[in-house]
């Protein structure tokens, strides 16, 4: 019997080569898992469509940097295209109002008439060519409570009904009416990226533009993402939606406003009466879940926001189950009302 | 013939070697401690603070892009902008950010201040407003 423990083992030598290809093994698992095998995460942040736009891309180097970069070089050439401020082919349109149509890109052509099935399905409470009512109360610059004679002036050349769009080509009824995207321009960025991010070869990302959010892809790590929405009250987050992926904008009369004769006068104007909307609410957050069929989901959401917000609560849920969205009512009052969509899946006041 | 690898005297060794790995895979995965304060200027970082080490309100003055200033104040219990010469005060009215991911944003002043927190654990991946 050989029960000399000394006998049983191996030659010294080859215990050091084993220990040491152990040794050896372990470490060069370790280098490869944490080096090699593993996503990256990038970050960047830029001014775009006249927003804060903030990416966060994962994926292998050196994928994520790129498709980043690519994202907002997208969103400066839709902003191009799309901004009456700039020279592509809206400020085109705007500049032919009343005149011979204007040939747009096919992808700015899609969106169009997108928005322009919303503004249609939404009763005129999202209207695309609210610019010459828009620059009047100009909330950009300097705002101010305009005159009742000139904004009726104005109301007359307000009129979704009025714009005439084949295939790409697009034109305005009569001499000085707009177009004004301002309240779809923030969402179709956020489509603009998840293109891109689609085309490259990145595992996941999240981009918000201002405060419209696009989710792509499995949430690094696992589980759903998490979209804090903001509080009306200004403090910080009033909750959170968990959610697995899509489109999410808010539209808020807190966001922008100013006082004049001690009355408030927020910036989402109401296309039927050329003034603030008084729908009862204060915010308004759109879901625009994974899967919907249309082409450009966060420019929906983000017109939907804002369309529901002038809608007020009751036509806001029917305008959104039509399409299939989700979405979340704040009223005056501090009333929140959610679809059933999004039952289980917003947590108020969750974290800090 | 029973042969074994090993003498039991080796396996402290061995012990070593798996705890080494094991405690820099914990550290290689968890960011810093706390939640950090940042604040952007056009793009680039200006300022970086944790949050978790600071005793008392801290006050910084923030000098942005079109003549645009602010005061931003940092604690333990968040960030907020609490004064700006800026005349739509959207940043000042966002109130006091606390969970890492929020921001406070100044688009005329092109400055943001946004909270950054540890890789693991419950942050906020986007904010809608």
């Amino acid at each position: 019997m050989m029960t000399d423990e000394r006998k049983a083992r191996l030659p010294l030598g080859k215990r050091a080569i084993l220990l040491g290809l152990v040794f050896a093994m372990v470490l060069a698992g370790l280098i490869i898992w944490q080096f090699l095998g593993r996503e990256r995460e990038y970050e960047l942040t830029a001014f775009a469509m006249g927003s804060y736009v903030q990416q966060t891309v994962w994926g292998r180097e050196p994928e994520p940097e790129a498709a980043a970069a690519e994202a907002v070089q997208g969103i400066e050439e839709l902003e191009r295209e799309i901004s009456w401020r700039r020279d592509g082919g809206v400020a085109h349109v705007n500049s032919q109002a009343g005149g011979e149509p204007v040939a747009l890109s096919d992808s700015v052509g899609e969106l169009l008439a997108e928005m322009m099935e919303l503004c249609e399905r939404s009763s005129g409470a999202l209207d695309i060519t609210l610019g010459p009512v828009m620059g009047l109360w100009d909330f950009a610059n300097e705002p101010r409570l305009p005159e009742a004679g000139e904004l009726a002036e104005r109301m007359a050349l307000v009129g979704w009904q009025e714009v005439e769009l084949t295939g790409d080509s697009l034109s305005l009824g009569r001499e000085g009416m707009s177009l004004d995207l301002g309240a779809i321009g923030k969402g179709a960025a956020c489509d603009m990226a998840l293109g891109e991010y689609s085309r490259s070869q990145v595992q996941a990302a999240v981009i918000a533009v201002g405060g419209s959010v696009g989710l792509y892809g499995h949430k690094h790590g696992g589980g759903d993402w998490q979209v804090g929405v903001r509080d009306p009250e200004g403090s910080g987050s009033l909750g959170v939606l968990s959610l697995p992926g899509g489109f999410v904008s808010t539209s808020g009369s807190y966001e922008k406003y100013f006082e004049q004769d001690g009355k408030k006068y927020h910036h989402i104007l109401d296309p039927r009466t050329g003034y603030p909307a008084e729908s009862g609410l204060v915010s308004v957050t759109v879901w625009c879940p994974p899967g919907m069929d249309v082409k450009y989901p966060g420019a929906l959401s983000d017109g939907l926001a804002t369309a529901c917000f002038v809608l007020g609560l009751e036509d806001g849920m029917e305008l959104l189950e039509s399409y299939g969205a989700e979405g979340i009512f704040i009223t005056e009052g501090g009333d929140i009302t959610i679809t059933e969509g999004l039952e289980g899946r917003f947590t108020l006041g969750e974290g800090g | 013939m029973e042969r074994r690898l090993f003498n039991p005297r080796e396996w402290p060794v061995l012990l070593v070697v798996a705890l080494a790995a094991v405690i820099w895979l914990a550290l290689s995965r968890s960011g810093p401690g706390g939640t950090r304060a940042i604040v952007e200027r056009g793009g680039e970082i200006v300022l970086s603070r944790e949050l978790g080490g600071l005793k008392a309100t801290e006050t910084v003055e923030i000098e942005g892009e079109n003549g645009v200033s602010l005061r931003v104040e940092l604690s333990e219990a968040g960030a907020r902008v609490s004064e700006t010469n800026c005349p739509d005060r959207t940043c000042q009215r966002t109130g006091l950010i606390a969970r890492a991911g929020e921001s406070a944003v100044c688009l005329p002043g092109r400055i943001v201040l946004r909270l950054e927190g540890p890789k693991t654990g419950r942050k906020l991946d986007a904010e809608t407003y």
